[in-house]
């Protein structure tokens, strides 16, 4: 026991009393004292009030619930933070657990986002592009009604399939139709669900009682309302409408409106005054079927003169355009034509570059393409082709002017050639065989006339014998040579076509002598 | 007269009253009870002959009051009349259709009504005096006693209901074409 010396004095002086009262407890309390002193230890010992509690536990936070939100205002801190530190460990945990739920409506949010706008792509597409949608517009025009009310009349993507017209105050139906064969039966109860749900929402969500509930949508089904001051219109779609369709139920509604203004007024459960209604619950049953087509002929007629003579215009355009470009296409291809530019503008034609004078004439070959010459402008800078046909053409012209240079002269009252005039029958011959090469190479047919001459001294018969005898000199001499028949002829032009004028002896001596002409013909040109 | 009349009448009282399972077995519906917790109503209907006039009765079961919630007025809108429903085994249910009524009363006016009592088979439970309905009784309440378990009542209920607001909203042409 106690070990301090004064304690010991006083248990000393007191020590049969403690013992004395020890056992009158013992005598009275015995079991008790016993029971106190295990409940002690329970209390006492943690390990066995734990042990104790986790039996009740579960059982006294289940009476805690069911009393008040006590516990969990007091476990939300607790939960709060268990959850950061499990986050913190290992966020793995908690997102392996969410995963299935996340995933799931996040795929489905995708989803979703991405069919609208998918279809609102298909609509923008098919509503700009489509042939349909020219349809459209030109039926809007032609009936002076608005494209989106043609749209909404055309289009198939929705369909109306129910209407329902109820009163606003109970909730009772007033008119009801659908689509043949797919109505409900208990148009009533829907009506009145309907409006209960109405209420129920701007009850719930709304902090402004005018605001009314005006589309609901379950998957592809959607229900459309528009809300009267008496009467609600309301609709069911399958599909997408298009915008244009709330105006139409809001119109029917208000026609209804004012055509039934007293029966809505002091309606009372009698829904037959509203059989006159349907028809304006038909106008909104759209969307199942394209109305029958009422086309006028004179319309296809001014149609077709239309399209005619858009056609012919075009044809029209489109000779033009190919008469110009064949021409240029010609011009181009000609040798010894290089076309820098071209223009055409209004029925005016424009044309420029280089041109060789030896080619065709740009404004000859208009007129062959079929282009008026005087419509066309042709600029062209003259240049040398370096073309081999301009090239023979250019040795064919200088062989010749060098023939025609070309003069045998003989004595006075002599046809006889002298050798110094045989030198020039060699040269004659040279060119004569040079300018035949080249021209067999072009194509040309070649002639070469002989024409003998005498001076005009002495009788005028005698000097025409004598110019024919020059000639014929010439000739045979020519023929000796090789040259062919067919390609010389000889003529006397006597005294008459002297080649100068006077009396001098310079004038009279080239007078006495023979000149050579060449005729030539391009080949397949008629002779 | 054949055109079927359409009222609109609604059921209240206190949770637990048996409102939902009174009218079970007597309407014919669509939708389930389900509603009534998310939506706080629903509806389902009723055809009742009043003398020689069809009558189809939109019955629009509301959701049950209880110290949380009160019953949504806004859905009395429009109603040609309502039962309050009481439990005659359990007295509080009285007190609560009483202010029921009152607030009814401030919602939609005066309006026919009828108190049903239910639970009628269970009398040895009873906890509702008969004075006190006399009472209620003499200050112009209509009051039946039903079981929805017998059945006990409930045609003469809606009978009860739709006379009454047949007598206060007449149609407007009772001669008719006949």
């Amino acid at each position: 026991m106690a070990s301090k010396p004064a304690d010991l004095k006083r248990d000393s002086e007191f020590d049969h009393r403690p013992d004395e009262l020890a056992e009158l407890r013992a005598l009275l309390l015995g079991q008790q004292i016993v029971e106190l002193q295990e409940l002690h230890k329970r209390l006492d010992d943690p390990n066995v009030r734990a042990a104790e509690l986790s039996q009740v536990l579960a059982k006294a936070v289940a009476l805690s619930l069911k009393r008040d939100r006590e516990l969990q205002r007091s476990f939300y801190p607790i939960v709060e933070q268990a959850l950061q530190i499990s986050v913190a460990r290992n966020p793995r945990l908690l997102a392996t657990s969410l995963a299935p739920i996340i995933g799931e409506s996040v795929r489905k949010a995708v989803a979703n986002a991405f069919r609208s706008m998918a279809e609102n792509i298909n609509i923008m597409l098919e509503r700009s592009l489509s042939f349909e949608s020219m349809k459209w517009r030109f039926e809007a025009l032609r009936t002076g009604k608005s494209y989106g009310e043609i749209a909404l009349l055309r289009s198939l993507r929705y369909k109306v399939q129910q209407v329902f017209l109820i009163h606003r105050e109970t909730g009772l139906v007033l008119q009801h139709i659908s689509v043949q064969g797919e109505g409900v039966s208990e148009a009533e109860l829907v009506s009145g669900m309907l409006t209960a749900i109405q209420d129920f929402v701007r009850d719930s969500f709304t902090s402004q009682h005018s605001q009314d509930l005006e589309t609901m949508q379950a998957g592809e089904f959607l229900i459309w309302v528009h809300h009267g001051p008496q009467a609600l219109l309301a609709g069911t779609i399958l599909g997408t409408p298009p915008p244009e369709l709330r105006n139409v139920f809001a119109r029917e509604n208000e026609l209804i409106h004012q055509e039934f203004a007293a029966a809505l007024a002091s309606f009372n459960g009698d829904a037959s005054a509203f059989d006159a209604a349907r028809p304006h619950l038909q106008n909104c049953l759209l969307g199942q079927t394209g109305r029958p087509k009422k086309q006028s002929w004179w319309l296809v007629g001014a149609l077709a003169f239309v399209v005619l003579a858009l056609v012919a215009f075009g044809a029209l355009l489109h000779r033009r355009n190919s008469r110009w470009e064949q021409y240029l296409t010609r011009l181009s291809n000609q040798p010894g034509i290089v076309v820098t530019g071209a223009e055409r503008s209004w029925g005016h034609y424009w044309v420029w570059g280089m041109r060789d004078p030896l080619s065709p004439d740009p404004l000859q070959l208009a007129a062959e393409s079929g282009i008026p010459a005087a419509s066309l402008e042709a600029r062209f800078m003259p240049y040398q082709s370096l073309d081999e046909h301009f090239q023979r053409e250019r040795d064919f012209a200088a062989e010749k002017r060098r023939l025609e240079q070309q003069m045998v002269l003989f004595p006075v009252n002599s046809s006889v050639l002298t050798p110094d005039q045989s030198i020039r029958i060699d040269n004659i011959e040279e060119s004569l065989n040079k300018m035949q090469e080249t021209a067999d190479k072009l194509g040309h047919q070649t002639k070469v006339v002989l024409s003998g001459r005498a001076d005009h001294t002495g009788a005028e018969t005698k000097n025409t014998a004598l110019s024919e005898q020059r000639a014929q000199h010439v000739y045979d001499a020519l023929r000796e040579r090789g040259i062919p028949s067919d390609m010389i002829s000889a003529v006397g032009l006597g005294d008459s076509e002297p080649i100068r004028h006077g009396s001098a002896a310079y004038q009279l001596e080239v007078n006495r002598s023979v000149t050579l002409k060449v005729q030539s013909q391009a080949q397949g040109e008629r002779q | 007269m054949s055109q079927v009349v359409q009222k609109k009448i609604c059921m209240l009282g206190s949770f637990g009253v048996g409102k939902t399972s009174l009218v079970a077995r007597f309407v014919q519906g669509i939708f389930s009870a389900k509603y009534l917790s998310t939506v706080g109503v629903k509806i389902d209907k009723k055809e009742i002959k009043v003398g020689d006039q069809d009558v189809l009765l939109m019955v629009w079961d509301l959701a049950g009051e209880d110290s949380r919630s009160q019953v949504q007025t806004s859905y009395l809108r429009g109603a040609s009349g309502y039962f309050l429903i009481c439990d005659g085994t359990w007295a509080e249910t009285l007190v609560t259709a009483k202010s029921i009524h009152k607030r009814a009363l401030e919602a939609v006016g005066d309006i026919p009504f009828v108190l049903v009592v239910n639970k009628s088979d269970l009398w040895d439970k009873w906890q509702i005096s008969a004075p006190e309905l006399e009472k209620l009784e003499s200050e112009g309440w209509k009051i039946k006693l039903t079981s929805a378990k017998s059945g006990e009542g409930v045609e003469e209920m809606f009978t009860m209901l739709i006379e009454e607001v047949m007598r206060q909203q007449p149609l407007s042409n009772p001669a008719g074409e006949f």
